[in-house]
């Protein structure tokens, strides 16, 4: 009777006091590992029917550390790790914190942040920044289907104006499909993509001339998004975010002159005073340069009004 | 209690005293461990710095699309200066694609040599300096495996080689740990602003672009009791796990759960490097080293 109502007990015990160390796993991030070691070795006694603990012959667990006021603790202490000076120690733990605080700050400010983290990101971005531990724009979550996240293409059309799709050839992409070549080369194509969607195509067209100066023989360049499963059919339809035509100068660069997208009309399609017009001889470089784009001269530094 | 350390008997230290300390100082030691995140770290700098040799003319070159002028130009007329100009690197100094090379081929044998020397801290430090320098080359182009890349080998560069008992063992360890939580409750927290994480279509929307993907596993997905409990899975895991791995009674499952996540993911998004770089991370929470 006595022995039942000992193991009784000592079962009300070990509940309690794995239940305090899960308690204070939540609270303080790390396990009461003392309170888990009595729980352990009193569950073994229990089934050994041993009195005091018995280190097990093979301990799937890792090292247990003693408690602080235990002999066997100094002991350990004394001839284990090397350990740093306490001032030390509390210093590198200050820094712990305060990197990780600017750490969470940057990475939980990725979807949108407020004034106050814009503040203080901007105060301490030399150091995430040289130090590349900032998320700088990184999306962690994978997908959020934004249009970004679509595959791009890089397309070439041999006439200034393509005006259907026949008329343009795809420009092949490094690297294999899914790799990370091609990973690189896809996030190049989305942030130009993404700069003519935002009408910032003399931003765009600073990224794309190379590009437009290796395809020799194309006399206009886009950027369109290939529909998938996700995309429905008025994004599809939705015009290229970034078209262009190619202006190639004499010393071997070459301008770049936003095509603006087609705009809905009142006309039937094959309207024939549109079907008279021939497209290659539509005023690329007087009208779109005069009215519409924001053009850039690459070939010497941008000047103010061409900036946006 | 005062206990004495060994390395300096003039200091008495009451470190292990404080619950706070001892978590980042007294833990048990994981050289092993920590031993086989270089290793994997180190092969995945090589594949890093051997996915841009080929490449490293068009993207670095004088006449390249991201040659050092041309940024600066783009940086400028954008206005983006301020957001860029602390990305430090040598490889902004020169638009030459052999040098460039040169400098690949050095770093994937300065990550051989951080993999295979263990007397000093040298190859680690200058591995790491190369990777960071090479991602903050990368404007425009670098990616989340750039980031887990450069904080796990900035890290790794703290342990005291030659000493697995040594403190800076147990510190780098938990930096990487706690760097690791952070970044695993980052992703499943940010993944809840995005209605498809909700309604279930987030796993095929990952998988969808499939020009992007190196499998397409759009009709695997296609029937909704596939994708949607897939998509749940993939939100719950990492946020539950970033708290249930410190937890001893549910480390294993954790652990084990984040394994499954990052394979799970590595097939949907094709992100290979990152996650291989997640997984080679998640090493520090292996429940044989971890406390």
């Amino acid at each position: 009777m006595d022995g039942r109502r000992t193991g009784l007990v000592h079962a009300t015990v070990e509940v309690r006091t794995f239940s305090s160390g899960l308690i204070c796993c939540f609270l303080f991030g790390f396990p009461q590992r003392p309170h888990f070691l009595r729980f352990r070795l009193a569950k073994q006694n229990r089934a050994t029917g041993a009195t005091k603990p018995a280190k097990p012959a093979t301990d799937p667990l890792p090292p247990i550390p003693l408690r602080a006021d235990s002999p066997q603790f100094e002991l350990q202490v004394s001839n284990g790790p090397s350990l740093p000076s306490p001032a030390m120690a509390w210093g590198i733990s200050t820094i712990i914190v305060v990197h990780f605080f600017l750490v969470g700050l940057s990475y939980f400010s990725t979807v949108a942040s407020s004034s106050t983290q814009n503040l203080m990101l901007g105060t301490v971005r030399p150091y995430l920044g040289i130090t590349h531990f900032d998320a700088d724009g990184v999306t962690f979550c994978f997908a959020t289907s934004d249009r970004s996240e679509k595959n791009h293409l890089l397309q070439q059309s041999s006439k200034s104006r393509g005006e259907t799709e026949d008329d343009w050839t795809m420009v092949e992409s490094p690297g294999m499909v899914g790799g990370d070549r091609q990973r690189r080369w896809q996030r190049f194509l989305a942030a130009v993509a993404e700069l003519g969607n935002n009408e910032q195509t003399a931003l765009a067209a600073w990224l794309v001339e190379p590009l437009a100066i290796a395809q020799s023989e194309a006399q206009s360049i886009r950027i369109t998004r290939e529909p998938d499963l996700m995309t429905t059919v008025v994004d599809d339809a939705a015009a290229p975010p970034y078209a262009a035509a190619i202006v190639r100068q004499d010393d071997g660069s070459a301008r770049l002159v936003q095509v603006p997208p087609p705009r809905l009309a009142a006309e039937p399609i094959g309207n024939a005073l549109l079907e008279k017009t021939p497209v290659d001889s539509a005023p690329v470089e007087s009208a779109p340069v005069e009215s519409a784009p924001v053009d850039k001269a690459p070939v010497d530094r941008p000047t103010g009004e061409n900036r946006e | 209690m005062r206990i004495v350390s060994n390395t300096s008997d003039s200091a008495p230290q009451t470190i292990t005293t404080s619950r706070w300390l001892s978590f980042w100082f007294c833990d048990a030691p994981g050289g092993a461990s920590l031993f086989a995140i270089r290793a994997g770290l180190s092969l995945i700098a090589c594949w890093y710095f051997a996915s841009h040799f080929a490449d490293a003319g068009t993207w670095f070159s004088g006449t390249g699309l991201l040659a050092t002028e041309r940024l600066g130009d783009f940086l400028d007329a954008g206005d983006l200066t301020d957001e860029a100009k602390w990305r430090i690197s040598p490889l902004y100094l020169t638009s030459s694609t052999v040098v460039v090379r040169i400098y690949l081929t050095l770093g994937i044998l300065l990550a051989i040599a951080a993999m295979t020397i263990r007397t000093s801290r040298a190859p680690a430090i200058l591995l790491w300096l190369w990777c960071l320098w090479l991602a903050n080359r990368s404007l425009l182009i670098a990616g989340p495996e750039e980031l887990a890349l450069v904080f796990g080998l900035a890290y790794l560069m703290i342990p005291r080689p030659n000493d697995a008992t040594h403190w800076t063992h147990v510190l780098a360890r938990r930096l990487l740990q706690v760097h690791l939580t952070l970044l695993l409750a980052a992703t499943g927290l940010t993944m809840l602003s995005s209605e498809i994480w909700w309604d279930g279509t987030g796993a095929v929307s990952i998988a969808a672009p499939i020009g992007r993907r190196v499998i397409d596993l759009t009709d695997l997905l296609a029937s909704p009791w596939i994708h949607e409990p897939l998509t749940h899975a993939v939100v719950i895991v990492p946020i539950a796990a970033a708290i249930m791995i410190w937890c001893q009674p549910t480390r294993k499952i954790a652990y084990f759960s984040l394994m499954l996540w990052c394979i799970a993911l590595a097939f949907l998004s094709s992100q290979w490097m990152y996650l291989a770089t997640m997984a080679v991370l998640l090493q520090c929470f292996k429940p044989n080293h971890a406390k």
